[in-house]
């Protein structure tokens, strides 16, 4: 027995982590195709007007800290025609009064259209110097809701979920529409988010692209390269992303409102509308896309305190659990494709069912070593492949972004990255083993969900 | 399998008895070696890149000047060598210029090439493996309007890549309008995988002469054809005699190519097809009908789009109340009086929202 659950525990590390080398490999073709076409496509040229026009989604829940910046972040993007909706969730601070006074909201007489249903709507405003910014104020019903009443309200085909929170680049917009141009398929994309923690914001706009001091900010830093360069985008190549954020994703509204919108009452409510894109599509045999840009799109902060860490881990996971939980008919289904024959499978073995195996891996070569049941080299070996396999998978993330983006240019980046990448597989990566297990508990008992109550500090944000 | 070799066991030996442990052993160095590789690659790639950057520097001071003179008329009396190595930075920095100008600077850019031998240059990228550097060679032959390089494009032309193949046409109407047009036009109908945003930002200034060729044989078109005109006459915003609209408003016509024509109505002829149209059955057609009579109307076409107002569809009301607010011989007083006699809710509601948000332009 002893034997069996120990090679168990070591094939399963040696697969899991095979599995991302390979996505690892899928993402550096994707990315050298996207250099190679990068210096062409940022010669001059003039807007076509073929660009569909965009309504920027911003829901807002208790968001009096960051709601403003985020607000003129959004304005400042650069692309032909777009509108901001911004769904104020029955928020308990003063966010509905910061907008008001910000942006000099005057009551707008709208004929609210409800595709979808949602909490009763309390007011709608317009901004009186930006008369592309509406404000939907609306009793409290979740992000979800928030989300929905915003689509709605919403007047253009492309809509694009922003969390509050985020800092968008410039160009945004302008990187996550191409695949849309490109393909008529094409009903969701999704870019890569970054931390904002260190980097300097200066009226919504980022000035200066820098690295958190907080060690947990740093441990997120790679973390991200390492999910959104090779985790997503290798998963985009062969059209099976099963999550695009909900910090920034673009959809095809029509695609959405088929598929019921957003689901209330879930806490993963990015992923479940993504699979059940997916499964909608699937079912009804429609061709269509979802796509990943791999171009640093959004910048968001992430937790640099654990309590707050810890509880955005335990949501995601409670989030991947429902996602998949309610989506099992799209697995090894006839017509399942990438999505349902691998990734749907992927998700299941190694995110979903992973911090079982994961952390119980590392509890049982513990317990074995000290019980006496498996040999110091045994266990070595185990913690050599553990930790040299996550140190292999977070370098190549490093590289990634090295090759494509160079970011983060200074020596002092480079060394601190390093150091990170290490220090990562030596107690963190652990921990959100733990946390990730934490979670998975929780949505067995299903716990009451609300919104992730999110610790901000807003640092990296100049006053004007 | 061989048994794990217990911690106090007198069986304890290496690693190698289990293939399991073995296994794991081998990956784990496999990825401690991999490691160290990418280590290395990315130290590499940094030394690489500050004498890269190092070297851009020097060569952006030496030739971003001469450049910019060339492009106002008083090129330099020297020109100062350009090394083999800087020769594809070169080609890349002097596109980017013809890209960002219109005019005779794109001529004097083009006689400073001539001066350094590009033409050479880009025959020689032409051959290469990296599309890049080919687009870079189909941009520059373009850009100097080297007759000697058609039947090299037109080759490219032919090709299946659907980036250069597309940089190629737009080459050949560089260098010979009247022929590059006749030549690349029944290319544009037929090349599906041409994407009509890339044909816009490329083609779009030699609209005029596309136009006229397009016009020319979209009569004579299969069917089946017409929707890829219709998209292409939308993107290069060409203007489409009411003559060839004309049969494609006709209500037995699919509800896409109804939509896109309807898009392209722009003369008073059209007016009784378009009002025709605003009944037809499927909504999207009356959106876009809706829209044409805000450009086209007249003032019978009031009642038309009043009654659009009340419409089913949420689209069709809001692009009905936009389209009375554009008409141009409405004012403010009589879009008030309007709304003030309007008995549908929803065709109130609509339009007190749209003339709400067309309040600073109209009212």
């Amino acid at each position: 027995m002893t034997e069996f659950i120990t090679d168990f525990i070591l094939v399963y590390f040696i697969a899991l982590n095979g599995i991302y080398l390979l996505l690892n490999l899928l993402s550096t073709l994707s990315l050298r195709r996207t250099n190679q076409l990068r210096e062409i496509n940022e010669l001059p040229h003039a807007h076509t007007m073929l660009e569909p026009p965009i309504s920027v989604l911003v829901p807002a829940y208790n968001e009096e800290t960051t709601i403003a910046t985020t607000v003129r972040s959004v304005l400042q993007l650069t692309y032909p025609e777009f509108e901001i909706v911004v769904i104020n969730d029955g928020s308990r601070n003063r966010t509905l009064e910061v907008l008001q006074r910000e942006f000099a909201l005057l009551p707008f007489p709208e004929a609210y259209r409800i595709q979808l249903s949602t909490e009763p709507v309390r007011g709608i405003y317009r901004s009186a110097t930006y008369p592309q910014l509406r404000v939907i104020d609306k009793h409290n019903g979740g992000k979800a809701d928030s989300l929905n009443a915003g689509i709605n309200a919403s007047r253009f085909p492309l809509f694009c979920g922003v969390d509050a929170d985020s800092i968008l680049q410039r160009n945004s917009l302008q990187q996550v529409v191409q695949p849309f141009l490109r393909d008529p398929r094409v009903i969701v994309t999704g870019g890569t988010i970054r931390a904002a923690n260190g980097c300097e914001v200066k009226d919504g706009y980022l000035t200066r692209v820098d690295l958190p001091r907080h060690p947990l900010a740093l441990f997120q830093v790679v973390e991200y390269l390492r999910a959104f360069l090779f985790g997503r985008l290798g998963w985009s190549s062969v059209n099976g992303v099963l999550i695009i954020s909900g910090a920034f994703g673009l959809f095809r509204k029509e695609a959405v409102i088929e598929a019921g919108g957003y689901r209330r009452n879930t806490i993963g409510e990015d992923m479940e509308l993504i699979v059940r894109l997916h499964r909608h599509m699937r079912e009804h045999r429609r061709p269509y896309r979802i796509e990943f840009v791999p171009d640093p799109v959004c910048w968001t902060e992430v937790p640099e305190d654990l309590r707050t860490l810890r509880n955005q881990r335990v949501r995601w996971q409670r989030g991947l659990s429902e996602s998949l939980n309610s989506h099992w008919p799209l697995m090894f289904s006839r017509n399942g494709g990438w999505p349902g024959w691998v990734a749907f499978p992927y998700m299941v073995l190694f995110e979903w069912l992973g911090p079982v195996l994961e952390f119980g891996g590392y509890l049982w070569f513990v317990f074995a070593f000290f019980a006496g049941l498996i040999s110091w080299q045994a266990f070595a070996v185990f913690l050599f492949l553990a930790v040299g396999m996550g140190i292999l998978l977070s370098a190549s993330g490093l590289m990634l972004e090295e090759i494509s983006f160079h970011l983060y240019p200074r020596k002092r980046h480079l060394a601190l990255l390093a150091l990170f990448v290490v220090l990562e597989n030596l107690g963190y990566r652990q921990l959100n083993a733990w946390w990730r297990l934490v979670g998975l508990f929780q949505w067995i008992r299903q716990k009451e969900h609300q919104w992730g109550a999110m610790k901000r500090k807003g640092r990296w944000q100049r006053k004007p | 399998m061989t048994s794990i070799p217990a911690r106090d066991g007198a069986s304890e030996c290496s690693i190698y008895s289990d293939p399991y442990l073995n296994l794991a052993f081998w990956t784990g160095l496999g990825a401690a070696l991999l490691t160290l590789g990418i280590a290395l690659l990315i130290m590499g790639l940094r030394i690489q890149r500050y004498w890269l950057d190092r070297h851009e520097q020097r060569f952006q001071l030496r030739w971003r000047p001469v450049l910019m003179q060339a492009m106002v008329g008083a090129p330099s009396n020297v020109l100062p060598a350009l090394a083999r190595r800087d020769q594809w930075r070169f080609l890349k920095l002097w596109n980017h210029m013809q890209e960002s100008v219109r005019g005779e600077s794109t001529q004097r850019l083009a006689t400073l090439a001539e001066q350094l031998g590009c033409q050479a240059m880009a025959r020689r990228l032409l051959a290469s493996g990296s599309l890049t550097r080919r687009l870079f060679a189909i941009l520059t032959l373009g850009h100097m309007r080297d007759g000697t390089a058609w039947d090299l494009l037109e080759l490219q032309l032919l090709q299946p890549g659907r980036i250069s193949s597309l940089y190629a046409a737009r080459a050949l109407i560089q260098i010979d309008l009247q022929r590059g047009v006749r030549t690349v036009v029944p290319h544009l109908l037929q090349r599906d995988d041409w994407e009509m945003v890339r044909i816009a930002i490329l083609l779009q200034e030699f609209r005029d002469a596309l136009g006229s060729e397009l016009t020319s044989i979209l009569a004579g078109l299969p069917a089946a054809r017409w929707p890829r005109a219709l998209q292409l006459a939308e993107a290069l915003h060409l203007h489409v005699p009411a003559g060839i609209v004309l049969p494609w408003l006709q209500a037995e016509q699919p509800v896409g190519v109804l939509s896109a024509a309807l898009r392209l109505a722009n003369d008073a002829e059209v007016r009784p097809a378009v009002r025709a149209l605003a009944e037809h059955a499927d909504w999207r057609v009356r959106v876009q009908a809706a829209r044409a009579l805000g450009r086209l109307g007249e003032s019978s076409d009031v009642a038309v789009l009043t009654r659009l107002l009340s419409d089913p569809q949420w689209w069709v009301r809001y692009r009905a109340a936009g389209a009375l607010a554009q008409l141009p011989f409405l004012s403010a007083e009589q879009l008030r009086s309007l709304l003030a006699k309007l008995q549908d809710r929803y065709a109130r509601e609509i339009s007190t929202q749209v003339f709400a948000e067309l309040m600073d332009a109209y009212l």
